[in-house]
Parts: C-alpha cells; sequence; structure tokens
C-alpha cells in the first residue's frame, strides 16, 4: 500500500513537473485604435512615398481595401477595427517592399542604357575625328 | 508632289549640314535616345515596369545603332582602301608593270576587281582585307605615290564635265548628291542628283538611302546629253 502511494506521488510530482514546464503565453501587446490607426496611415504614406499605389496597384488597392474597412468597423467594433488596420499596416508595408524592388530594378536597366548610349555617342565621335584626320 | 517633298527634304539636310555622315545620326540612336526619356518618364511617374521594358528597348536599340556606326565606319574605311589600291594600280599602269611584271599586276587587278565586289556586297572586312592585299603586291609603287605627282586625279580644266567624284568630308559643308549635282563641273543642277543616286546606288552603303554617302566614296557621274566626261575631282 505504501508502495503504491508512494509510486502515485511520483507520478503526480512528475505530471506537476511537466505542466509547470512550459512558458505561459505571452502577453499580448495592448495597441489602442487610434495607434493602429496611426500605425496604418504611416504605412501608407511610406507605400505612397514609393508609388505603391501606381507600380504594385493590386497590392495596394487590398492594403486600401482594409484601410477603409477598419474606417467603417472604428465606431461599431473597437477589437475589429484594430485588428483591419494593423492588416492593413502590413499590406502598405508589403507594397512598399514590393513597389521599391521594382523601382531599383527600373532604375538599374534605365542606368545601364544611359550607359549603352554615352558609348555609342563617344565612339561616334572617336570615329568621326578619325575620319577627319585622316582627310 | 513626291519627288518635290524628295528635293526640299534633300536641301533641308544638306542646308543644316547633319547629313548622314554623323555617325551617331541613325534611327536607331535617335530610338535609344526616346525610349529612354519614355523609360524616365515612367519612372518618375510611379509606374516601374513600363520604365524598364522602355529601358530594355533603349538598350536594344543602342547596340544597334553600334553595329550601324561600325559597319558604316567599316564601309568607310575599305572605301579609303580601294581608292589608295585604284591608285596605285593607276601607278602601276604608268610605270608599265603590266608588261614588267605581269603576274602581279594581273593579280593585283584581279584582287581589286574581287575588292570591289565585296564592297558592292556589303563584306566591308574581307573588301578591306584584299584591298589592302593589293597595296601589298603594289609596295614597289609606295614611295612614287608619296613623291610623284600622284596618279593625281587629273583636275577638271574650265569647262570640263567630269566623269568622278570622290565624296570629300568637310564638315562645314558636308557633301551631299545634291551639293554635288550642283557643282559645275558636274550638272550644275543640284535637282539632278537622282541621275547620280540611280548610276551608283548599288555601291552605296545603304543602296535604299539616297542620303548616305561616305567620305572617300567615288561616285560615277553619268553623261546625261551625250556631254564628253573626263577626270575625277
Amino acid at each position: 500500500m505504501r508502495r503504491i502511494c508512494l509510486f502515485l506521488l511520483i507520478m503526480l510530482s512528475i505530471a506537476l513537473l511537466f505542466s509547470c514546464g512550459s512558458t505561459p503565453p505571452a502577453a499580448t501587446e495592448a495597441v489602442d485604435l487610434t495607434t493602429a490607426k496611426n500605425r496604418a496611415d504611416a504605412a501608407l504614406a511610406k507605400a505612397k512615398s514609393v508609388k505603391a499605389d501606381v507600380s504594385v496597384k493590386a497590392d495596394f488597392d487590398k492594403a486600401q481595401a482594409a484601410y477603409t474597412e477598419a474606417g467603417g468597423l472604428a465606431s461599431t467594433s473597437g477589437d475589429a477595427a484594430i485588428t483591419k488596420y494593423l492588416d492593413a499596416e502590413g499590406l502598405f508595408l508589403v507594397a512598399h517592399d514590393a513597389a521599391v524592388v521594382k523601382r531599383e530594378e527600373a532604375r538599374k536597366q534605365l542606368d545601364k542604357a544611359k550607359s549603352d548610349i554615352k558609348a555609342v555617342e563617344d565612339e561616334a565621335a572617336a570615329l568621326q575625328k578619325e575620319q577627319g584626320g585622316a582627310q | 508632289m513626291k519627288k518635290f517633298a524628295g528635293v526640299f527634304l534633300l536641301t533641308l539636310v544638306c542646308a543644316a549640314g547633319v547629313f548622314a555622315q554623323s555617325l551617331q545620326d541613325n534611327e536607331f540612336y535617335k530610338k535609344s535616345v526616346e525610349f529612354t526619356r519614355l523609360a524616365e518618364q515612367a519612372l518618375e511617374a510611379g509606374d516601374y515596369d513600363a520604365a524598364r521594358d522602355y529601358a530594355l528597348k533603349a538598350q536594344e536599340n543602342a547596340a544597334l545603332s553600334k553595329n550601324y556606326i561600325d559597319e558604316m565606319v567599316a564601309a568607310y574605311r575599305a572605301r579609303t582602301a580601294l581608292n589608295a589600291a585604284r591608285a596605285r594600280i593607276g601607278l602601276a599602269d604608268r610605270y608599265n608593270m603590266k608588261t614588267r611584271n605581269p603576274d602581279v599586276y594581273n593579280s593585283a587587278t584581279a584582287l581589286y576587281k574581287k575588292a570591289e565586289g565585296e564592297f558592292t556586297a556589303r563584306d566591308y572586312a574581307q573588301s578591306l582585307a584584299d584591298a589592302r592585299q593589293v597595296l601589298e603586291l603594289l609596295k614597289e609603287f609606295e614611295a612614287a605615290a608619296g613623291t610623284a605627282a600622284p596618279a593625281p586625279a587629273p583636275t577638271p580644266t574650265p569647262g570640263q564635265r567630269i566623269s568622278r567624284y570622290v565624296v570629300k568630308l568637310n564638315p562645314a559643308l558636308r557633301d551631299c548628291l545634291w551639293r554635288i549635282a550642283g557643282f559645275d563641273f558636274v550638272y550644275g543642277d543640284s535637282t539632278k542628283w537622282r541621275f547620280i543616286y540611280d548610276e551608283n546606288k548599288s555601291s552605296f552603303p545603304q543602296p535604299e538611302n539616297p542620303e548616305l554617302i561616305v567620305p572617300g566614296q567615288v561616285l560615277k557621274i553619268p553623261s546625261l546629253s551625250g556631254e564628253a566626261r573626263s577626270g575625277e575631282r
């Protein structure tokens, strides 16, 4: 009997030990509606600064839709509005990053085009000089 | 109307002095510049996909412009060498090489004809190589070419009409068919430029383009009304 009790006690201790071993969930950051909206506004401005509304219109429009929806929810459901504003923030930042990638690629190709044209001009000038000198 | 428009255009081109002898003044170069401008506009507007596509087209046209320039320069160099080879053959004739050394003379003249054919076929690299080979074959006349009153093209006497004209490079007044036809020793009438073009277009760098003639190019001046023509200028 004693042995059985002792065994049960040990098993219980082990079970308690493992249950206490898991870390408690982290407390979620508390974001109020104003902060969420401000973050979404900042992300919107950032996306527009790189003309994401033109270059990655589909992504931008998706973010814009979330932002507009958040605005609609603000008066009725604060929590839902906060979530939507945070979604919009994320989507605007995605649009921003995508636009930056496209812009850099376009700039790279434009710089190469200008460099190629300059090379043609320089070659033509040098050869023209040769022709003039040969006369 | 079409003829008038063509003549007017040629006048404008000659008057402006922006003839096609300016190597970079070709359609590909102009397109590359235009596409670059469009790319910059699109970039400014935020249409990065369009900006990239325009930039790639600009690069493509810049490459085509480079090829065009390379071809024109190759044509110029080949023509210059052909003129020198022809002059050297003239000297060889003067010194009676045909009798003294017929093998070399015949090889040189045959090679010269081959080089001319290659030029007409726009194989400028081979034409240049063969023309240089002619000069090498007739090397003994190299010194004579430098010292003697060379096989200088006989200068026309007043009133004489020439049968050949060598295109000059004068940046101030560029040669063009319109101007050449207007010379007293050619036709004295610029509107007759087309006769020169029709006679020579097969040897033009671009046969369909009467505006493109290169320095050193020899133009045959056909007789229009049975008038006697001789000499070169």
